[in-house]
């Protein structure tokens, strides 16, 4: 039965709050917004501080310090939308290179030792599904203990050596002629990656499965999702990347160190918070934590151009940090959402 | 002679030495509206949860339409046509309408994308809408989060969900609770628009005796795990419903 | 109803208290992570290894101690073995220990002082003749000493009074010298000390260290080609942010370079490590000015010698021997074992390695 026109008595009852008449303020002050407005000052700055900032080759730069962080914190903003996290990915990354480079030692050809790498990141990834699904650990707990466990491996396995690697130069330090411009492919490996995790997200079911799990795990347990085995295929998603990443920062730098990716999840945590993610899940979007790390990247090239000191630039960037956590903590309790949860 | 829709058969509930059901027997047909009462700790919910594939029953049967069904998991009951509406709604509140109506059972794509399930966005909009139009109420916006509704308004969003997806049974678990007068009134309203398709059977556990009576037409009484009446609406009286429900009769 | 598992408190109100949570307990856990990892591998050759600072006097001291080691027992308390450096002199240790049939017992104090006090109490119960002692704290020196009954102690790097009856450790200012000279000399000869930046790949989290060195490797160029102009010197913090240090080096390498867009001459010193020079060259080399950039750095470490022997942008290490450490502190933990006087302190003789010395020194 269908109903024309006015509602019947009674169905007066469930009209309630409408978003018209919502005040030009909130739609446009969003945090995205906000997000964009910050990158654009940032970079409005520091285009005065010094008079290299704008140049072509030293935004290609930032983008290049970007690409380690911004692999690695991709699926991690899956996984952090569906109320899980990954703090481990440093250590995977450690882990996977120093594979990489004993590997290489040993005489094998890139090619075995390439695969290995990966499978050292895969391994990481199955310790961590395994607890977090079969043990039933928390996320975080299960994560940190990896991180931990992992870098000891990693420096057992590198007896603790800095270690040289030659002739891998190629997913690191090549760079492509596009329309003149000589982008490195590590920045287009990074595009591919995003532009992935973007659709996965934003377009499928499994993206949507992972937001609702985030946002609401009885509703969508009740709905028939299947809570583990989307787990567990972020964690792949995530052993992928890490391993990607580790095989990027080793062709970049040309060695591995014991402290090699150490620090690397309290940066891609800040950006994705910054980035509008939440500790809580269910929120957060790619295109978000591209402008968030960017703003991060750009403040670390705008600040050693300018010449400040490096005191100051950890200073700025753990403000950061607190102040997005504070935000996100600040808008949980207000129980206000973003007006979209997928751009 | 015809089956049943559903047919409850000497169904127990143990956890432990807690008799949550007692050998509940009961049966459902097509286009009633049936009320479920009881105390606190009657067994209401539980019994519910075990027709809804979140519990499972120690002992006795479910059939739906003559079939005995044993439902594993949730996603067994909504495969069977059954629908629930759980006390806290299990809606997602960031995301919008279509979305929640659609939690789990997305529309994708076929062909090559199949496997990435790939959401066909403005198909399920669309049936969105369409669903909504055919409501007695009205949502003034239909992509915001339905966090931005009222009480009342997300109820009817979660049984229209089940309304839309239901083949055969819609269990509506303490709909009115939460709700004052007029939200109240809009969401049986909503109730008795679903009954008149006459397809489904409905089961309503609520605790407002007046609701019970303007909606149903039979109401079954529990009382400490036990069914101790199963009577016409027009047969009976509140009163006396009480008084089954307190064990005065 | 059965609760999904991770997600704890489905409710909305549920949603915010774990998020709450998680959030501190996210939050605390990587600060700690975070203020641990400085203190790993935080001195890439901070511990020199003592190199024969008289040829003479290191060859008869293994002999002697050959002898008079067997059965003797002895502790270590290391600085951190996490750090490659430190686990060289480590390994050192236990190869001479072994050689002179000394009973070594070891504890890793992993940079932290706590750990190091932990390190002594465990020591104290093993009835040992003598310590060798590399925590790196001194104002916590006095009661390490006292938890592990203040036996005489060598000590490595740090001063660790009162126990320290002899001091072994890297000339951390002698080595900065020497470093300075070696890249003057290649700045004067190749270019008539005409260069467009000097940058030092610092880490001022150590001061005293970091002063002695980065200091040293000035004065010591300066000494050759002139003071050096202060808009031509570059100070990185290898340690901004994250002890990834080669990382870090890469990054800002990169920036700087950047802002030197008509460079022709770049120097680069690396007072803290042989990883964080490699990584400035790597950034060099990835923004194509590989040819612009030259390359000194302490420590010699296995993974650079074959680049200093075929790299023909890397001037030289300057080599600390960590490895000839064990041969140096192990006699001297022996004869206070058994009471004898030893010096007061032995520096290591640091030399600067570059291609004409290599393979005398660390032949291939």
């Amino acid at each position: 039965m269908s109903r024309e026109g006015g509602a019947p008595a009674g169905s007066d009852a469930v009209r309630g709050a409408s978003l018209k008449g919502t005040p030009w303020r909130d739609i446009v002050l969003t945090p995205t917004t906000a997000r964009i407005a910050a990158l654009i000052a940032v970079c409005v700055f520091f285009s005065i501080a010094s008079p290299f900032f704008l140049k072509s080759s030293n935004l290609l730069n930032v983008m290049v310090n970007t690409v380690v962080v911004g692999i690695v914190a991709a699926p991690l903003t899956l996984l952090l939308v569906a109320r899980q996290v990954d703090l481990s990915v440093g250590s995977g990354v450690a882990l996977a290179a120093t594979t990489l480079a004993v590997v290489l030692e040993m005489g094998y050809g890139m090619g075995v030792a390439v695969a290995a790498a990966m499978g050292a990141a895969m391994l990481v990834v199955v310790v961590n599904a395994i607890a977090i699904t079969k043990f039933r650990v928390n996320s975080i707990i299960a994560t940190l203990g990896t991180l931990v466990a992992f870098r000891g491996l990693a420096k057992l396995e590198g007896s603790g050596r800095n270690i040289r690697v030659d002739h891998f130069d190629f997913l690191g330090r090549t760079r492509i002629n596009i329309l003149g411009l000589e982008v490195p492919l590590a920045v287009l490996i990074l595009l591919a990656v995003l532009a992935f995790f973007w659709f996965l997200m934003s377009q499928t079911r499994y993206g949507r499965h992972m937001y609702g799990m985030g946002a609401n795990p009885k509703a969508a347990l009740l709905a028939g999702i299947k809570l583990e085995r989307n787990v567990v295929i972020g964690f792949l998603l995530t052993g992928l990347a890490v391993g990607l990443a580790a095989l990027i920062s080793v062709s970049q730098i040309g060695a591995v160190a014991p402290t090699t990716g150490q620090g690397l999840e309290l940066l891609a945590i800040t950006g994705i918070i910054l980035g509008g993610a939440s500790l809580g899940g269910g929120r957060g979007t790619i295109p978000g934590i591209i402008v968030a790390i960017l703003i991060l990247a750009v403040l670390d090239n705008g600040l050693t151009l300018a010449r400040v000191t490096s005191f100051w630039q950890e200073v700025v960037r753990g403000g950061i940090l607190i102040g997005a956590v504070a935000l996100d903590q600040a808008r949980l309790a207000r129980g206000k959402p973003d007006v979209r949860f997928e751009l | 002679m015809e089956h049943p829709l559903l047919s409850v058969q000497h169904v127990s509930k143990n956890y432990g030495a807690v008799e949550a059901l007692k050998d509940v027997s009961f049966a459902l047909t097509r286009g009633e509206v049936v009320g479920l009462v009881g105390d606190n700790g009657a067994g209401k919910s539980t019994l519910v949860k075990c027709i809804a594939g979140v519990l499972r029953p120690s002992d006795g049967e479910i059939h739906l339409e003559g079939t005995r069904h044993e439902f594993a998991t949730p996603a067994d009951a909504l495969a069977a046509g059954v629908e629930t509406v759980y006390q806290d709604l299990a809606l997602v509140e960031m995301f919008d309408l279509t979305a929640n109506l659609f939690l789990g059972r997305e529309l994708i794509r076929s062909g090559w994308l199949a496997p990435f399930g790939l959401l066909r966005k403005r198909e399920m909009e669309v049936a969105a809408r369409n669903a909504v139009a055919q409501l007695p109420a009205r949502f003034p916006d239909l992509d915001a989060p339905i966090d931005t509704m009222s009480g009342g308004q997300r109820q009817v969003v979660a049984i229209s969900k089940a309304a839309f997806w239901g083949r055969r049974l819609l269990l509506l678990d303490e709909p009115t609770a939460a709700l004052g007068v007029q939200e109240s009134a809009g969401v049986l309203e909503m109730v008795s628009h679903t009954a008149t398709r006459g397809d489904m059977a409905i089961l309503v556990i609520a605790h407002n005796l007046e609701h019970i009576f303007s909606v149903c037409t039979r109401v079954l009484v529990l009382r400490r795990g036990s069914l101790v009446a199963d009577v016409k609406v027009g047969e009976t009286t509140p009163e006396d419903i009480v008084g089954y429900i307190t064990g005065a009769r | 109803m059965s609760e999904p598992r991770f997600g704890i408190g489905a409710r909305h109100d549920g949603h915010a208290r774990f998020a709450r949570w998680s959030t501190l307990v996210a939050m605390l856990a990587l600060v700690a992570g975070a203020c641990a990892s400085p203190a790993t591998s935080a001195s890439p050759a901070a511990s020199a290894a003592p190199a024969p600072s008289t040829p003479a006097a290191s060859e008869a001291a293994p002999s002697e101690s050959a002898a008079s080691g067997a059965g003797v027992r002895i502790g270590y308390i290391s600085g951190g073995d996490s750090d490659p450096f430190v686990l060289l002199v480590t390994n050192g240790i236990r190869a001479a220990a072994t050689k002179a049939g000394v009973e070594l017992s070891e504890c890793d104090s992993d940079f932290a002082a706590e750990k190091a006090l932990a390190c002594a109490r465990t020591l104290e119960s093993q009835q040992l003749a003598s310590m060798i002692n590399w925590q790196f704290y001194p104002d916590s020196a006095a009661e390490i000493c006292e938890a592990y009954g203040n036996l005489p102690t060598v000590a490595i790097d740090t001063p660790e009074r009162p126990c320290q009856k002899t001091f072994v450790g890297a000339n951390n200012r002698e080595a900065g010298l020497i470093s300075g000279k070696g890249l003057g000399d290649f700045a004067k000869s190749k270019f008539d000390c005409v260069y467009d930046a000097y940058i030092s790949l610092d880490f001022p989290v150590i001061a005293e260290i970091n002063a002695a060195r980065a200091g040293g490797s000035k004065e010591g160029f300066e000494g050759v080609c002139g003071a050096v102009p202060k808009d031509k010197y570059f100070s990185v913090d290898t340690f901004q942010g994250s002890p990834d240090q080669n990382e870090n080096s890469r990054r800002q390498v990169t920036d700087i370079l950047t802002t030197l867009p008509d460079a022709k001459t770049i120097l680069v010193i690396a007072p803290n490590s042989d990883g964080s020079a490699l990584a400035a060259l790597a950034a060099a080399d990835v923004a194509g000015r590989k040819e612009q950039m030259w390359v000194v750095s302490h420590g010699a470490d296995p993974s650079v010698r074959d680049t200093i022997r075929n790299e023909p942008q890397w001037v030289g290490s300057v080599a600390y021997f960590p490895e000839r450490y064990g041969d140096l502190v192990i006699p001297l933990a022996i004869s206070l074992a058994n009471g004898d006087t030893v010096p007061e302190q032995s520096l290591v003789t640091h030399i600067f390695i570059d291609k004409t010395n290599i393979d005398e020194f660390y032949p291939e």
